[in-house]
């Protein structure tokens, strides 16, 4: 009797364990299927000694099957107003990426390889910022579900595959209810934690979950940036032309 | 009366709602080390610009007002629209009457191909990026990847120089501002088509000119150096290609002269760009390298001396170091080599912002001239602070 018990709850353990792949797959899922978006972004950096500096920016994103499209404008510091990245997102290849600076009028095509640089002096990579597309890494072995907070999440391991990533590994605690990301620590290449993004304020908005705020913490310069969605829209009627180059100086 | 009409209409805008706007108003001095004699050693001026957008359906009108007040230079006394347009934008074109700015081009230190607006000299000769306004019509379609354009443009603005006594006014003889144009009252055309590769990180532009050249030579008159406009047919064309971590840039121009007195030519430009990224924490160190040539295909005709074209044979070499900080601080320095003349110009620049809103910029610049230069050995040290709004 004891040994069917115990097939039992092996055999219950294998069909219920769950690959890194496949929660990876289903926190992706649940985010997925905005088609586009327009959110307004507000970035407070905070530096070792508490001083904040606040910055301000508009993401607008098509939602396409071989990579995003998105366009992110600064609003702020007043000289850097109306910049604009453009990125078209690919899966099996670098980003296209166009900058446009409107002091000079100029529209300059940029290098995608940067991945570990800041992103506008903050806490957040070029990396961080971009999609985080399942296909991007490799996830060896399985989750293990542990309390965080009050929830209890998916404890798992994710790998970039871009050789030219900032990080080695990525450890996610993804919730086991809803299958949304509430934290990631993120290892350098010497392979110490480097940062800790903690994700909260989810909203569902026209039945698609939308991160409300992210919180990275840079465990080696005592740095933090937050990074708050003010305004967000889903399903707008943004189109592919929406994302030409025409849109960069206008 | 043409500009206190268009002032009372810039007034107007200011207080009529809907209207974005964003400026700057900041002050400039300039030291100069120099063994010329009756020039000024430095300058110092209030520079603002103000810049309004007010969107009317598909339509839109832009002003942008330039103001400079130098405080011994009664030349650079001026307030001038360097924009001022109506733009309408149809599902797949746009169509822009008025006058504006437009960069063409690929490389960091000198663009060729950047020939639509005549440059602002009174305001810093050796800054390629101050420009005049200019007024035209464009019709520019839209496809998935590239765009067509049409332009006509339909003025040639006279270059105003500093005075006599400044030490960026290099000419042996008094200036008259007033341009001597080869064809009175015609519109310079341009016909200009870009476009983007899809498989390989590429951004190429072929433009094709019947009209006035960028370069201008100077005739005497009546005790007086005045600039003369030529009629050009050129073809241009600038690109820009990624390869994993190295921009690859190149300019060309090719001019066929209708001027008796100017030869055809070709003037090239290629450099690449190389950024080591995350050294020293988040630093970025960009490395730069350019270089020019221009062939004329007469020498019996004008000089490039003399029809004032200084990237002949030139060697640039440079950096760019990146703090990646909340003050967006940034080092530039690099070396100009005048393979021709055996000339150098050394410069470093660095530029930061304060309190959000404040910028300042420091700069240096040597000239290290050969004995047949226009110009004199020479140390500047600029600093600027201006206010964003």
């Amino acid at each position: 009797m004891k040994k069917i018990v115990m097939i039992s709850l092996l055999a219950g353990s294998t069909l219920f364990a769950m690959s890194g792949l496949e929660i990876a797959k289903k926190a992706d899922a649940v985010t997925s299927g905005f088609e586009s978006s327009i959110s307004t972004m507000q970035m407070v950096m905070i530096n070792s000694t508490g001083q904040k500096t606040v910055r301000d920016m508009v993401g607008k994103t098509l939602e396409k099957e071989g990579g995003d499209k998105s366009m992110m404008e600064f609003l702020s510091p007043a000289d850097v107003k109306g910049t604009k990245l453009l990125t078209y997102q690919h899966v099996d290849k670098d980003d296209d990426q166009w900058l446009y600076l409107p002091a000079l009028k100029r529209i300059k095509r940029i290098s995608s390889r940067n991945k570990t640089g800041s992103f506008m002096g903050s806490e957040f990579s070029y990396e961080d910022i971009s999609a985080q597309e399942v296909d991007k890494y490799t996830y060896p072995g399985e989750s293990k579900e542990v309390p965080c907070g009050d929830q209890t999440c998916y404890e798992g391991e994710r790998i970039p595959k871009d050789k030219n990533s900032g990080y080695t590994k990525q450890i996610t605690w993804i919730d086991t209810k809803n299958f949304l990301v509430q934290k990631v620590d993120y290892y350098d290449r010497k392979k110490s934690l480097l940062k800790t993004a903690v994700f909260s304020d989810y909203k569902k908005i026209d039945g698609i979950w939308r991160v409300g705020k992210i919180d990275m913490k840079n465990h080696q310069n005592d740095k933090e940036t937050i990074l708050i969605w003010v305004d967000d829209k889903v399903k707008t009627s943004l189109k592919d032309k929406d994302f030409n180059k025409r849109v960069l100086k206008q | 009366m043409k500009k206190g009409i268009a002032l009372l209409s810039f007034a107007t805008l200011v207080f009529a709602s809907g209207i974005e706007y964003k400026g700057n108003l900041g002050f400039e001095y300039d030291y100069f080390s120099h063994d010329i004699q009756n020039k000024r050693d430095n300058a110092f001026a209030t520079v603002g610009e103000v810049e309004l957008k007010k969107e009317i359906g598909e339509g839109e009108i832009k002003v942008k007002l330039k103001g400079l007040y130098d405080k011994d230079d009664h030349n650079r006394r001026y307030i001038d629209f360097q924009e001022l347009y109506y733009k309408y934008n149809f599902e797949n074109s746009e169509l822009l009457i008025g006058k504006n700015t437009l960069f063409w081009g690929a490389l960091e230190v000198y663009n060729l191909v950047d020939v639509f607006n005549t440059k602002d000299i009174l305001d810093d000769p050796f800054d390629y990026d101050k420009k005049l306004g200019t007024w035209n019509i464009s019709w520019t379609r839209f496809f998935e990847n590239s765009e067509l354009s049409f332009i006509l443009r339909l003025s040639q603005e006279d270059q105003k120089m500093q005075e006599e006594d400044s030490i960026f006014f290099f000419l042996p003889l008094p200036y008259n501002s007033d341009l001597v144009k080869q064809h009175e009252n015609r519109p310079s055309f341009f016909v200009k088509y870009s476009g983007s590769g899809e498989e390989v990180q590429i951004d190429y532009t072929l433009i094709y000119e019947a009209g006035y050249d960028n370069q201008r030579y100077l005739s005497y008159d009546h005790g007086k150096l005045r600039q003369n406009a030529y009629w050009v047919n050129k073809l241009l064309g600038y690109t820009t290609l990624i390869y994993e971590d190295t921009i690859y840039k190149a300019e060309a121009a090719y001019a066929i002269s209708d001027d008796v007195k100017v030869s055809d030519y070709l003037h090239t430009g290629v450099g690449l760009e190389h950024t080591i990224y995350s050294i020293a924490g988040k630093k970025d160190l960009g490395l730069l390298l350019e270089y020019y040539h221009y062939e004329q295909f007469n020498d019996t005709k004008f000089t490039t001396k003399e029809i004032g074209e200084l990237f002949q044979n030139d060697l640039y070499l440079g950096g760019r170091f990146s703090f990646n900080d909340t003050a967006s601080s940034e080092i530039l320095a690099g070396v100009d080599f005048d393979l021709d003349e055996s000339e150098k110009i050394y410069f470093l620049k660095y530029d930061t912002r304060i309190l959000d809103n404040y910028k300042i910029e420091l700069q240096y610049q040597h000239l290290s001239p050969s004995k047949e230069s226009l110009f004199s050995k020479i140390d500047h040290a600029k600093v600027a602070i201006s206010y964003y709004f």
